[in-house]
């Protein structure tokens, strides 16, 4: 009998602890949804939106991923931002203006702009914030591009000085563009502590981040361009991207912010309860080669792979259309790009050709040989779980095999992928997206080609190139600047230290219940802050 | 035998490629300044085995260290989140299969192939046989899309805990009954099920009181066994319905090699196998008075 009693006040605690677990969580109210005339924007109303990612920080220098990125963009202003097409508009600057030789920027400041706190934002956070970016102790993901900065002045309340120790053309997108940090909040605390309480100047405030949950912000009431209309947005993390697609269709979710499959964005696109649109990202899907390799180091060769390859096949069956053919790193929407390069449509025979030209025959069993004996082959390293990817991979394959390629692939663990391409670089070839020049749109490809670039993927090194990419940086005219980087984008047209394959289209699925968001970049203080719900 | 675990697991960790400072600070963004700097500054340039004397110096003092990938977030804090929602999804994984697959099972053995022991005998094999993941999606389709009763991700409300339970607790219930149900009808052709029936006593009394309490020792063994397999299991289940719980915190951490993270959360899943089976031999003696531990 006393055994029972303990068996049954046992079982009784388990059930009590776990009811009183599944209550602890409070209940979350559905998202209201008020509204008026029809149309006109309305205020109110939760947005939730789906993110593939945990977030690991909300400091706009520690960003780990896009999950990331939403609420840090949402929190925090840079002097500039981007607007479709990553062109320049002023933010927290008003005006500003660059001295003859370039060595010195004057930002005039937006007055009256408060820190969600209250506190107004002035000349000060200027100076604090690019300094906290230069120093290496901060670890800033951007501390390269702020090196040039030698620096910075405080001229009066609203205008900041920066001197640069040599001219540095990229300075405004990549540098001005940095979220401003509060100077008064922000020295009394760790960049660890910031990151995770942070204040901003945007129009959204952090309400609570729940980790490995979500991120939950509220609408600044005193923002300086006026209040948002959500009440609120919810970044909730559903790193399952068959459970966000779920989540979105239960109506869970009205956005989701990372890629959707392919064959999903045309069914959501059928559905007269979703809206589709699409973002440019600076993103290129590649082949990635490594240019030391003996076989792949003969630019034939790397030529003959790309011919060898239907760019437009991928885009079309595999990739829906979602994309488009990469003649170079530059996508056809930025105003830099060169679109008379040479380009290398497919033409199974003129592969060939070329291989032929290069020593390179037929073989036994078909793959091609040289005069060594050596056979044309290489392993090509692809995500792990990354599906859509690694299809385009095995469609490759086959494509190539009938050029006489044998191109094995690999699957990777991303963590073995990135100590392989960017580290210990024992690799032939990977297949993977990447994102030029970080996210702030200017052309500048040091880090990727030039010979000592600490992100060259592909170990290209060519004094000619290097000599281009030095004079880009420090061309201040904006005309000059851009044949520059045409002369760029021709000469890795016509190398080819990787294959480009596409310039993936961000489709983003929205509740057709949102009015106001446009093509663009969620991630970007431009779109979502002036969204509402209609109903 | 935990730090014999938490040392296989380091020398592992260590020796997979990967270098969980490029993993920080971004492959295309590292600088060799910012590299070293995080390497420095979590010690990684000295040998492994100094990194592990370190660590296990911590946790004998009870610090967990800081997470690498959250930038400097207590490991604690981290658990303090993950460790109870996994523990609650485990106990109700469990509780599900109890209640499901006791009654289950006893109409399987009393009703020895009839009707009903056949169909709760071919669920029970759809239960183990059926991958958790397409079962959560399923019902995701069923419960959250067409019916919007069950919400598809989250852990909030006791409605989060519906289908991520059953998901867990399928495997659990299926295996469970059909242990029941043999146990059942091992116990029930013993003499003293025959000499309890012949004392006058009711076909419930000898049921509860006689047969299920002998066949109980099988069940907990069962039981003990599958806690180390829902471990594992939630790796999946939590992943598909964004459960912050430690499967996906461990699955995340081993991506982004957060060694602090996996470290801890091995050794809470070790800590979890060693206790669960304490607790099943500790059953055995309340259950079986021939066994007990001197």
């Amino acid at each position: 009998m006393r055994r029972a009693k303990r068996a049954l006040i046992t079982v009784l605690t388990l059930v009590s602890l776990l009811v009183a677990a599944c209550s602890s969580g409070g209940s979350k109210a559905p998202s209201g949804l008020p509204g008026d005339a029809a149309g006109a924007p309305r205020a109110g109303g939760t947005l939730v939106v789906g993110s593939h990612a945990a977030h690991k920080s909300l400091a706009p220098y520690h960003w780990s991923s896009s999950a990331d990125l939403l609420p840090i963009n949402l929190i925090h202003e840079g002097l500039v931002t981007f607007v479709e097409g990553y062109k320049v508009v002023p933010r927290l600057a008003l005006t500003w203006e660059t001295s003859q030789d370039g060595l010195t920027w004057t930002f005039h400041l937006r007055q009256g702009v408060k820190w969600h706190d209250g506190v107004e934002f002035t000349a000060d956070d200027v100076k604090f914030s690019l300094e906290l970016y230069k120093n290496p102790t901060t670890k800033a993901k951007q501390m390269a591009d702020f090196q040039a900065i030698k620096e910075v002045q405080v001229k009066d309340k609203y205008t900041a000085v920066v001197i640069l120790s040599e001219p540095y053309a990229p300075f405004l997108r990549k540098v001005a563009s940095q979220g401003m940090l509060p100077k008064h909040y922000h020295e009394k605390l760790t960049p660890e502590e910031y990151e995770r309480k942070p204040i901003g100047t945007g129009p959204y405030k952090l309400q609570e981040w729940a980790p490995n949950q979500y991120v939950k912000l509220v609408a600044n009431p005193d923002y300086w361009d006026g209040k948002p209309q959500f009440d609120a947005i919810e970044n909730r993390e559903i790193p399952e991207v068959a459970t966000r697609m779920l989540a979105l269709r239960s109506g869970e979710i009205q956005l989701d912010n990372w890629y959707p499959p392919p064959e999903e964005v045309a069914k959501f696109k059928a559905d007269k309860n979703f809206q589709v649109t699409t973002e440019q990202t600076l993103g290129t899907m590649v082949l990635n080669l490594n240019n030391t390799n003996p076989i792949l180091k003969d630019k034939r060769v790397r030529q003959a792979i790309a011919m060898g390859i239907d760019r437009q096949a991928i885009i079309r069956d595999l990739w829906k259309g979602l994309g488009v053919l990469a003649n170079g790193p530059v996508p056809p929407a930025m105003e830099w790009y060169n679109p008379n390069v040479k380009s290398y449509p497919y033409d199974p025979e003129a592969a060939k050709k070329l291989l032929e030209e290069a020593g390179w025959k037929p073989g036994p069993d078909g793959v091609r040989v040289n005069g060594e004996g050596k056979r044309l082959a290489f392993t090509t390293l692809v995500i792990q779980g990354d599906e859509d990817r690694g299809q385009i991979a095995v469609t490759a394959q086959q494509w190539l095999k009938q050029v006489g390629i044998e191109m094995k692939i690999e699957r990777n663990e991303s963590g073995m992928l990135i100590d392989r391409v960017w580290k210990t670089r024992q690799f032939d070839a990977a297949l993977y997206t990447w994102t030029l020049g970080g996210f702030s749109g200017d052309p500048d490809v040091a880090p990727q080609w030039s010979c000592n670039g600490t992100d060259n993927q592909a170990l290209y090194c060519d004094p000619a190139m290097d000599k281009l990419i030095a004079d880009g940086a420090r061309e201040m005219d904006w005309e000059k600047r851009k044949a520059i980087y045409g002369r760029i984008q021709e000469k890795l047209a016509e190398d080819l230290p990787m294959i480009f394959l596409m310039q993936p289209l961000m489709p983003h699925v929205a509740s057709a219940k949102i009015a106001g968001i446009k093509d663009g970049n969620f991630n970007t203080i431009e779109v979502l802050y002036k969204a509402w719900f209609k109903e | 035998m935990l730090f014999i675990v938490t040392l296989v697991v380091f020398g592992v960790l260590h020796m997979a490629p990967g270098d969980p400072a490029l993993i920080l600070a971004g492959p295309s963004e590292a600088t060799p300044a910012v590299l070293a700097q995080i390497r420095q500054e979590w010690g990684l340039n000295d040998p492994v085995y100094v990194q592990y004397v370190r660590w296990a110096g911590r946790i004998v003092r009870g610090d967990l260290g800081l997470s690498m990938a959250y930038n400097k977030m207590p490991v604690a804090d981290l658990l303090r989140v993950a460790v109870p929602k996994t523990l609650n999804l485990n106990l109700a994984a469990i509780l599900f299969g109890l209640v499901v697959a006791v009654p289950a099972g006893v109409i399987c053995a009393i009703r020895k192939y009839s009707l009903w022991d056949h169909a709760l005998s071919l669920l029970s094999l759809l239960g183990i046989s059926m991958p958790s993941f397409w079962l959560a999606l399923m019902m995701m389709i069923l419960f959250s899309v067409k019916l919007h009763w069950l919400p598809t991700a989250g852990a909030t409300t006791w409605k989060h805990y519906v289908m991520p339970t059953i998901a867990l607790g399928a495997a659990l219930a299926g295996g469970l009954a059909q242990i029941i149900r043999s146990s059942v009808l091992e116990a029930i052709s013993n003499d003293y099920v025959r000499t309890a029936r012949a004392k006058g006593l009711t076909e419930r009394t000898v049921l509860f009181k006689h047969v299920l309490k002998n066949a109980a020792i099988p069940i907990v063994t069962y039981l003990g066994y599958r806690v180390a397999y829902l471990m594992s299991g939630l790796v999946v289940v939590e992943t598909v319905f964004a459960w912050p719980g430690m499967g996906r915190l461990a699955a995340d951490a081993l991506f982004r090699r957060d060694y602090f993270v996996v470290q801890a959360t091995v050794l809470v899943g070790a800590v979890t196998v060693v206790l669960a089976n304490l607790l099943v031999d500790l059953l055995y003696g309340t259950l079986d008075p021939h066994i007990r531990y001197q």
